[in-house]
């Protein structure tokens, strides 16, 4: 004999009126807040990576347009072969590096990229910062009492240019 | 009859369209969600790259406007030291920070520096450094006959340069007796027992007006070039010392032909030599042994050479000497 719960619990599973209705209600609001989420999810995340490199890129700009470097004074020891370049950082950037300095006349041209900087004090170091003064030194030879000019890009890209009679 | 001013509780209860009404609300905090998270932040991110565009333009400008002027400039040489005295006045409106004093030898080229002055002068500040206040830079081998030039840096970037002045009456004796000057106090001469050939190291001069006949000697003259136009004067090879006997029936001289040193050595073959406007440059003549004058006997230097395009000539007597 079956019980009169079991009855019951037969005929609720039969009764088919009314009942997909509920459930596409219910799969669809499921499925809709689910997406949702994952939409809102994903929108968070991309919008916070397209901050975070916005930022970093503003900062790049700031960094690079408040460097300034000042060349203090250039010498060439003509016995030497050697050019020794002094500088100052007196821009608001900390950690100027240098990249690459580019050495010219009208007719000649040479790079230098492994850029030994040091403070005054001849202590070897990787970028300046406010404030600080540096030298650096190139072995080339330059024709006496003919002019030059030297570039310097630093690690950021900004770029400074000076003339020197050698 | 009155209106409910809620809808209709069927609207309530059907709950067709719902996930259309989530997903439109999921849609407005998307879209609110973007523009605060993302616009508001490019909008502060902006802000604050004009502030440093401003900041920069600033710096710039005060870097512009900043005055120093430098007078009563004077070097002394004490041991390898060069003591700088000057007087430094705040023309500008902006205060000042001094960081650093470059001196350079230009006879020896060599060079020295003061990093740790950090001076600081607001707009009208007026410093005098002389004395025991006079700012020290070594420089190896330095000599108090030397030439010196230097200039302050400040730590905007600015370069002072320290100047001794030229007043209107050097101009005037330029146009008078002629371009080219000596500095008396400068005269000195090199001795050799025999003649100096091509590389001959120079070595200490002597400071003095007598002259051995016996020793071949260089001459040097620091001769400054104030032509009032202010062109180069080219000295050729016809430029020389002579001295003549005064007490001689007939005419008795000595000469000591214009000669090229370089880095202290001497150059046995002469092109030219440039003498820039306003640069006090050394000019050597000889080797000369005396075989005529003895005695004190006046002595002249004769200048020829180009000044630009024109032809230069000037005779400057300038000294005594007593050739023993």
């Amino acid at each position: 004999m079956e019980s009169r719960l079991t009855r019951k619990v037969r005929r609720l599973f039969l009764d088919r009126h009314a009942v997909s209705v509920v459930v596409s209600t219910l799969i669809m609001v499921g499925a809709v807040i689910a997406l949702g989420f994952a939409v809102l999810s994903w929108t968070y995340s991309r919008s916070s990576t397209f901050n975070t490199e916005y930022a970093n890129l503003v900062e790049a700009n700031t960094d690079k347009m408040k460097e300034k470097l000042v060349f203090e004074y250039v010498f060439y020891n003509a016995s030497q072969s050697e050019l020794t370049v002094y500088l100052i950082n007196c821009g608001k950037s900390n950690d100027v590096s240098l990249a690459n300095v580019y050495l010219s006349n009208g007719s000649w041209f040479q790079s230098f990229s492994d850029i030994e900087l040091r403070f005054l004090n001849g202590t070897l170091t990787e970028s300046l910062d406010i404030g600080e003064e540096g030298y650096f030194k190139l072995s080339v030879s330059l024709v006496a009492n003919t002019s030059y000019s030297i570039r310097i890009v630093t690690g950021r890209g900004r770029l400074f240019d000076t003339t020197f009679i050698a | 009859m009155t209106r409910p001013l809620l809808p209709d509780r069927k609207v309530w209860k059907n709950s067709k369209g719902v996930s259309g009404i989530i997903a439109a609300i999921f849609l407005v905090l998307i879209v609110f969600f973007l523009y605060a998270n993302v616009f508001t932040f490019i909008l502060i991110q902006n802000t604050s790259f004009q502030e440093v565009v401003s900041e920069v333009n600033q710096r710039d400008i005060d870097r512009s406007i900043e005055k120093l002027t430098v007078s009563n400039v004077n070097y002394t040489v004490v041991g390898d030291q060069v003591r700088v005295e000057a007087q430094v006045k705040n023309d500008g409106p902006v205060s000042v920070q001094i960081v650093t004093l470059w001196v350079i030898d230009t006879t020896t080229q060599k060079y020295g520096y003061n990093d740790a002055l950090n001076i600081n002068m607001k707009s009208g500040d007026n410093l005098v450094f002389t004395g025991s206040n006079a700012l020290a830079v070594t420089i190896e081998d330095s000599n108090p006959l030397d030439v010196f030039t230097s200039w302050f840096v400040t730590d905007r970037g600015n370069l002072i340069p320290l100047e001794k002045e030229k007043g209107i009456i050097v101009a005037q004796l330029a146009q008078g007796i002629g371009s080219i000057s000596m500095d008396f106090k400068q005269f000195m001469y090199y001795e050799f027992t025999s003649s100096p050939t091509n590389g001959t190291v120079l070595g200490i001069p002597k400071k003095s007006f007598t002259i051995y006949s016996g020793n071949y000697t260089i001459l040097a003259c620091l001769l400054t070039n104030l032509d009032p136009s202010g062109q180069a004067v080219n000295l050729t090879t016809n430029s020389y010392i002579w001295a003549v006997t005064a007490h001689a029936e007939t005419v008795k001289a000595d000469h000591w032909d214009i000669a090229k040193v370089v880095d202290n050595k001497y150059i046995s073959t002469f092109d030219f030599q440039v003498l820039p406007y306003g640069v006090p440059t050394w000019v050597y003549f000889g080797p000369w042994k005396p075989k005529w004058c003895r005695g004190v006997v006046p002595v002249f230097i004769l200048l020829s050479g180009r000044l630009e395009t024109s032809d230069y000539g000037q005779n400057i007597p300038f000294i005594a000497f007593n050739i023993t």
